[in-house]
Parts: C-alpha cells; structure tokens; sequence
C-alpha cells in the first residue's frame, strides 16, 4: 500500500478550509476579532475588512506591492466577480485533506477527511444581525447535522440573529453559536478544545450570548439551552460559557474563561445526570512580529448521578513563527489528564498561505497516553487544504 | 574702552547668550505615536521616530514630519499619507506651545502639567489642550507629552476603509529626550 499516502496527500490537495480562527493575529496587534470576523468572538466567516487583512497580511507576497496599489479584487467575495452590497457578508469556505494514523504496533490507516464545506452569509441592516452556515458533511459532524444519516448529511454549524449597538462593542444574539471559551485556535481537535467540549467544528450551541468588543477588552457570556439539533433531548445539555480577555498591550493579552454544563446523558460518557464544568486561563503574546506564543489550561470537573466523578485538566502551548509572510512554522504541546487517563502529545506543523485564500497545512503529532496502566503512543500525520471563495 | 562701550559689550553678551543658554539639544531616541479606535473594539496605532525639538526661549516647537508615520500595514499607510493627511501637501505636524507653560525638574525630579498650544495639521491651526511630564536625570531630560486631535478639526476626512471606519477623536503622545545647552 505504498501509494495509500500519495493518494492521501492528493486528497489533501483535491478536498480543499474555509477561514478559522487565528488568534495569532495579535503579532499584527489585532487582539480583538471582530473587525475582521462576523463572528465577535472570531472564527468563521470574515468580514470584507477581514479578507482584506487576510489578504494583506496573511498571504505570501511574491513581489514588492508598489506604494500606491491597491487591494487586488481577487481578495474579495469570488475573488472579485461579484461585488456583494455593503450589507452581505458571504463566502463559501472548503477545507480537507487527508489522514494518516499509526497507533504503537497496529497496521498504519489512512483515510480521506473532509472538514467542512459550507456555505456562510451574514447580513447587517442597521442594528440588526444574522448569520448563518449550511454545508455538507460526509461524516463526523453529527452535532451539526440536520438531516439524519450517518454519513453524507447536510449541517449547519451557525445560524443566529442578533441586535448591537451603534458602536458595535455589544451584540446580543440568539440561535446556534460557537461555545465562548478559550483560545479559539485552529486545531480544533487539541485536549482543550476537545475535552471542554469547545471544538468549532461541531460543538456549538443554541442560547442567547452578549459579546463585549470594548477597548481593551473583550468577552462573551452565553446561556446555553443545548444543542437542539442533537436528539433525543436527554443529551442536550444546558448552563453557561464565557470568556472575558483583557489586552495588556497591542501585542499581548490573557483572558479566563468558564463553562458549566448539565445533561440527562452526557453525549460523550453517556453517564446519566451529567454536571460538568471548565474554568480556565489562556493567553496569547507576540513576542515580536515572527513569534507569537499562546498558552491555555483548563481544570476540568466531571459528576454523574453515581457520584462518579471525571475530574483533570487540559493544557495547550503553542509557538508559531513566521519567518516570512506567509510561512508558519507551529510547535504546539499539550497534555491531560481526567480520571485515571492521561496524555501528552506534541505537535509539529507548518502553513503556508500560498494564494489568496488559500493555504495548505500539514501537521505531525505524537500522542502518548495512559489509561489503567496501559500506554499507547499514536503518530498521526495530516494534511489539509484550505480553500475560501 | 568707554564704559558706555562696556555697557554695549556687556548688553550684546547678555543678549546674543540668552538663545545659546535657552536651546534644547534632542538626544538619544524619540517617537510620535497616536492611536484611534473604530468599531467593535477595533484600534489602530501608528508612529514615527522622527521629531524636531526647538525652542526659542519664548515657546517650544515640536515639528512631527509624516512622511515616515507607519501603522504596520503598507496599504494603509499610503491611504493614511496620501488621501487623508495629504502629507504632498502638508509634510509636518507642528504643535507650538508657551515656555512659559512648562515647568522643569530639578535633577532627580519629575514635573507634570497641562495647558493649551497650538498645533498645525493639514494645514489648519487649532488651539488643543496638553498634558505632559518632564524627568531629569542629570542634565538630561525625557518629556513625554499627549494631546487629543480631531481629524475633522483640521479638515481631515474621516478614514473608512471597507466598512471599518475610524473615530475622528484621535490620541497623540510625543516622547524625547534633550539637554538645554
């Protein structure tokens, strides 16, 4: 099965992600993320401004932008063809690629991954706001399905409608959101995001949230009612998640997040009367312009009905570093623990943002973990291809 | 010599002394930064290295040239240069302000204050509060100064850049070192 990876790494090529969130954005002093994302808290779909940005300073240059050029109309919506009015926001976001996995002596596997292939809209009509995202899943989305079916369903990870202000610092919104908490980091599948239940993937929820975009200054605080679209509703599970983060300079800022939860079953343990809860700190500094490092730790606190608790932590570092506009070079560790389970993994990575839009990333991790005495160590290598229209 | 030729002599020292005594040498580094803020949290922080210091006994000039402001980001500078502050046109921001409105330290000290000065921007003048402090250390003294500016009170078009637009309530601040010579 020598070309299984070739075919993989072409799959990576031919699946194209759409735009996520980039907390190290902060080396370009944006610690806030809503100029650029329709999104408050960030992530998702971008904004004009934001693809502007993304086109400015994410993407490699490959020549010197003369003093007076202007923004190339390939940065915007279809890369141009289409001039959207100032009220829409829209984009079709596509990202996959393709898996490789080892796990100590067993047959290495490797399979195809698609990621997300949405659809997302946003539209503004003086106060008033609403976004939304529909999109197709092969599989493993299932907390974002709407259609039934295992594999090939239709999902939408967002959809909401909410009021601001003038100033736009408060948006109150009500619908399916991305869960407030934390470092909002692209890798959706690291400890912290996937042991506080917090992957933008296909962890949001339905509740009403007020976001703060201030000087400075900035959270949101979400009553989560659960998530609707997960039946039957013994696994919805409802409570709160905020997040508030405090700029200390352009460069630098650290915030708390904490989240509690409680389900007749817990989608994951399937443990009945489920009370879980997550409170945390992260942080996110550049350095300088190449080097941003960003950080999280969370304690987690698990109970069911039979007193059988799940408690630990999740812990993330991460140091990326841009040589070149354009190029990313991410070392990332992380660790956990909850219950007699335990892990530690690492991570080594790079991005490049090609072209507009685009960009490929391809990542080697190492996980070991423990679980009663027994220790596996699994290698799994990814690569991706992220594509925005 | 005639004592009325002394007089003279003595006049003449006195006067061609008092600029010699009142100048301000700028020494190590300097900046000129503002900051404006837009919607939803969004700020924007530009800066300079170059700054021009003179004094003339009577009032202290601080001359900002443009040219050089950046922001970070390429594209906006040359919006921020060429259509909002015309800097073709108007190459310096000059903020004049009384002697007499600031006070220095003793060596070891620190002073603060505020007043009122002129600044000229865009080619408009403005009278605009100010708030500064002076540290010696020696016979060197570092002032660090802010003053708000209203871009549309020197008839500066409010900068808007694809949906993001920019207050016009705009902070400066100046940090310089000199020695009085």
């Amino acid at each position: 099965m020598r070309v299984a990876p070739l075919v993989v790494l072409l799959l990576a090529f031919l699946l194209p992600t759409g735009a996520q969130a980039y907390p190290w954005m902060i080396r370009h002093h944006y610690a806030s993320c809503a100029a650029c994302h329709t999104d408050p808290s960030g992530g998702g779909l971008i904004t004009r401004y934001g693809r502007a940005q993304q086109e400015l300073l994410m993407t490699m240059q490959y020549r010197e932008r003369g003093p007076n050029e202007d923004l190339p109309r390939r940065a915007q919506f279809l890369f141009g063809a289409v001039d959207l009015p100032e009220w829409a926001t829209l984009a079709f976001a596509v990202r996959g690629g393709g898996i490789s996995r080892k796990a100590d002596d067993s047959e290495r596997v490797n399979f195809p991954v698609q990621m997300a292939t949405d659809i997302r809209g946003h539209i503004a009509y003086e106060n008033l706001r609403a976004g939304a995202a529909l999109g197709y899943a092969r599989k493993r989305a299932e907390a974002a399905q709407l259609t039934p079916g295992a594999e090939n369903t239709i999902v939408s990870r967002e959809h909401w409608i909410g009021v601001g202000n003038e100033d736009e610092t408060v948006l109150i919104r009500g619908g399916r959101i991305h869960i407030p908490f934390g470092l909002r980091n692209a890798e959706h599948t690291a400890w912290v995001r996937e042991l506080t239940v917090t992957d933008t993937n296909d962890d949001q929820r339905h509740g009403v949230a007020v976001a703060f975009n201030g000087e400075g200054l900035r959270g949101e605080l979400m009553g989560i009612i659960g998530n609707l679209q997960v039946s039957p509703g013994e696994f919805r599970e409802h409570g709160y998640s905020g997040y508030l983060e405090a700029a200390l300079s352009p460069y630098a800022a650290v915030g708390v997040s904490s989240l509690m939860g409680r389900s007749r079953i817990n989608e994951m343990s399937f443990k009945e009367f489920f009370l879980r809860q997550s409170h945390g700190v992260f942080a996110r500094w550049a350095i300088n312009k190449p080097l941003v490092l960003m950080a999280e730790a969370d304690l987690l606190y698990g109970r069911s009905q039979t007193l059988e608790s799940a408690n630990g932590h999740a812990t993330f570092f991460q140091a990326d570093l841009e040589p070149v506009q354009g190029l990313h070079f991410i070392a990332t560790l992380e660790t956990r623990r909850q219950g007699d389970s335990k892990g530690t993994g690492g991570w080594g990575s790079v991005e490049w943002f090609f072209a507009s839009h685009s960009g490929v990333r391809f990542d080697a991790m190492l996980h070991t973990q423990t679980q009663a005495a027994t220790t596996s160590n699994t290698v799994t290598l990814l690569a991706q291809l992220h594509f925005l229209l | 010599m005639s004592s009325s030729r002394r007089v003279v002599g003595a006049l003449l020292a006195v006067l061609l002394s008092v600029p010699a005594l009142a100048a301000v040498d700028k020494v190590g580094t300097s900046s000129a930064t503002f900051s404006g803020k837009g919607p939803a949290g969004f700020k924007l922080d530009g800066k300079t290295e170059d700054l021009k210091v003179k004094e003339d006994g009577k009032s202290v000039t601080v001359t900002v040239p443009l040219k050089d402001l950046t922001t970070g980001i390429e594209l906006r500078d040359s919006h921020m240069r060429d259509k909002y502050l015309e800097v073709g046109k108007y190459p310096d921001a000059v903020f004049e302000l009384p002697y007499a409105s600031v006070t220095l330290p003793a060596d070891g000290k620190k002073t603060s204050g505020k007043g009122k000065g002129k600044l000229t921007l865009h080619g408009k003048t403005k009278e605009v509060p100010f708030t500064y402090t002076i540290q010696r250390k020696g016979d060197t003294y570092t002032a660090n100064g802010t003053m708000p500016v209203n871009l549309k009170d020197h008839d500066i078009s409010v900068p808007n850049y694809l949906g993001v637009t920019v207050k016009p309530d705009i902070e400066t601040a100046v940090t310089f070192q000199f020695k009085k010579s």
